[in-house]
């Protein structure tokens, strides 16, 4: 008798060991179509794809109370975690789906729910409200940019080997409203042939398009199988994936002192590339071009002030109106291979070029004077070049280096630019 | 009077006759109804088809075989991926392509496709449950 009591309770314990080990899994959203018997149901880990799995066991999933079972439930292909389980009709009073048993992926183990799996259905618009309120804060999160490159002590070569400080940061905060987008650039450095003097700050409103729309039109009106696969090969062997044509205003100004600002409407024109995969992905690169952008513009204060200052300094010249044709191109590449044994273990590699033709005359730094005491027309081009290497990473957090090269001159005042920088690099993942 | 009471007489029987049959027809075009939705619905599925093939036509990365049932998707773990995945390599400006892509082939969704963010930084499993629920409600 002690015997079998002490053999239950270590069954007991056993049982509550094995409970504790499984992970806990429940519905996110369980929520029915307004349009149809059917039923969204979202769990919080990735489910598995057996056809033999449980929650695929129709005699096994039912509505609450009304006790009735589905006539089929498929699992979505671009989310393991969601479910759409149809009924012939939901009976008035039903407010609950419940699941006799999941399976499910949680680190890459298989496991079964220690029990029923259930949940109150939820109103609908306000499942798609909360979704998008997350997309919403999800972006804000990642504030328009994946790579959260921090330039941590970073400091500016220049040709000449001068060394000291600098700032390169490229930031989009949420105005919240739909469709517009703003952002905050500058580029300034203290060292002379380094501080490119750049900053702008607006926003743009961006439509997209794709690349050859018929495409995606026969892909849409195609049935799965051999010959929609074929679409696919053939929509991915393009170079092109689609256009954008973005519209927005703009103030730039020179951040030293912002004596020289203007207000400028920009719009441009740009092809964007595939991403294109290489060995075996772990590779890929992806490009743009902009064949042609318009810049045009008032000036809301020109360099005469700062040359002014300077007694010896002759006045420069009234800039007023402002039309530019800017042109330019980008190439990303990059691989990762984090189960090298090597110290390399991801390389970034980012070129981008813009090129503008000032059609009216432009205040500009005097090479000579080191102020901004005269103007000019013509060619300006910038280049910069990123190289980012990663040499060690956390789970959330990879280490690195990131050396600039930078060459060309921007507006609002085209200081020449030739640098090298380097700094330490970290990125975070969101 | 007599062209009057066969009126009422006609009316009347009618009525009657219409008592019994409206709720037939309405029965009838309920489940006539139902079934077009189920024909759609199947035809669509739950859009996770269609938000692979958008994505697939921005990124060599994501390969699909469609004539697998169901379809076989590499990276297998695509729902858990952000688009900005190393793995994906969208960007923000491919994220407005995808967008653009996904409209063309889910066009009865377009205004839902529209407000989602072209925030390469999202989960992808999560728009396609976006997608999903707004196909349910279309």
């Amino acid at each position: 008798m002690r015997i079998s009591r002490f053999t239950a309770a270590f069954t007991l314990l056993a049982a509550v060991a094995q409970a504790q080990d499984v992970p806990a899994i429940k519905i996110d959203i369980a929520t029915v179509s307004p349009k149809a018997p059917v039923v969204m149901v979202v769990f919080s880990e990735q489910l598995t794809a057996t056809s033999t799995a449980a929650h695929f066991d129709r005699m096994r999933v039912r509505l609450m109370p009304t006790n009735v079972t589905p006539t089929g439930i498929s699992q979505n292909i671009a989310s393991a975690a969601s479910l759409t389980v149809v009924f012939t009709a939901i009976p008035a009073g039903t407010t609950r789906i419940c699941f006799d048993s999941v399976q499910f992926t949680k680190s890459g183990v298989i496991s079964e729910s220690s029990g029923q799996v259930c949940a109150d259905l939820s109103d609908f618009e306000a499942e798609k409200q909360a979704r998008l309120k997350a997309f919403g804060e999800a972006a804000k999160a990642a504030g328009g940019k994946y790579d959260k490159d921090i330039f941590a002590s970073g400091f500016v070569t220049t040709a000449s080997e001068e060394s000291a400080g600098g700032a390169d940061l490229s930031l989009t905060p949420d105005l919240n409203i739909p469709g517009l987008e703003s952002f905050v650039r500058i580029k300034k450095a203290t060292a002379d042939e380094g501080d490119a003097r750049h900053f702008e700050a607006g926003a743009e409103f961006s439509f997209a398009g794709t690349w050859k729309p018929s495409e995606m039109r026969r892909m849409a009106e195609t049935p799965p199988g051999e010959e929609l696969n074929k679409l696919l090969r053939a929509r991915q062997s393009n170079i092109i994936a689609g256009w954008l044509v973005d519209v927005g205003v703009k103030l730039e100004g020179d951040p030293t002192n912002f004596n020289v600002t203007n207000f400028v409407m920009d719009s441009g024109f740009q092809l964007r590339t595939m991403t294109k995969g290489f060995l075996g992905r772990r590779g890929f690169w992806r490009g743009f071009i902009l064949p042609v952008g318009v810049e045009a513009g008032q000036s809301l204060g020109a360099g005469a002030v700062e040359a002014a200052t300077v007694p010896a300094a002759p006045a420069a010249p009234a800039v007023n109106k402002i039309v530019r044709y800017k042109g330019g191109a980008g190439l990303t590449i990059y691989f990762d291979n984090p189960n090298t044994q090597i110290p390399l273990r991801r390389i970034a590699l980012e070129a981008n070029t813009v090129l503008r033709q000032l059609f009216r005359d432009e205040s500009r730094i005097n090479d000579e004077t080191k102020l901004i005491d005269t103007t000019d027309k013509g060619t300006h081009a910038y280049t910069e070049v990123d190289l980012k290497v990663f040499v060690a990473e956390t789970a959330k957090t990879r280490y690195g280096l990131k050396i600039s090269f930078n060459r060309g001159r921007l507006p609002p005042v085209y200081a020449e630019v030739k640098s090298f920088d380097f700094g330490f690099l970290m990125e975070t993942d969101k | 009077m007599a062209k009057n009471s066969g009126k009422k007489g006609n009316k009347h029987g009618n009525k009657q006759g219409g008592k019994e049959s409206k709720p037939q027809e309405a029965v009838a075009v309920r489940e006539s109804f139902a079934r077009m939705i189920r024909e759609k619905q199947e035809a669509i599925g739950d859009g996770g088809l269609q938000v692979l093939l958008a994505l697939a036509s921005v990124t060599t990365l994501v390969t699909l075989d469609t004539s697998t049932t169901p379809p076989t998707v590499t990276p297998a773990n695509i729902g858990t991926l952000t688009f900005n995945d190393p793995s994906i390599g969208l960007t923000d400006e491919g994220m407005r392509i995808f967008k653009a892509n996904l409209t063309i082939l889910l066009p009865q969704i377009a205004r839902d496709i529209e407000s989602i963010p072209a925030s390469a930084a999202l989960n992808i499993g999560k728009v396609a449950e976006f997608v999903q629920l707004s196909l349910m409600g279309a």
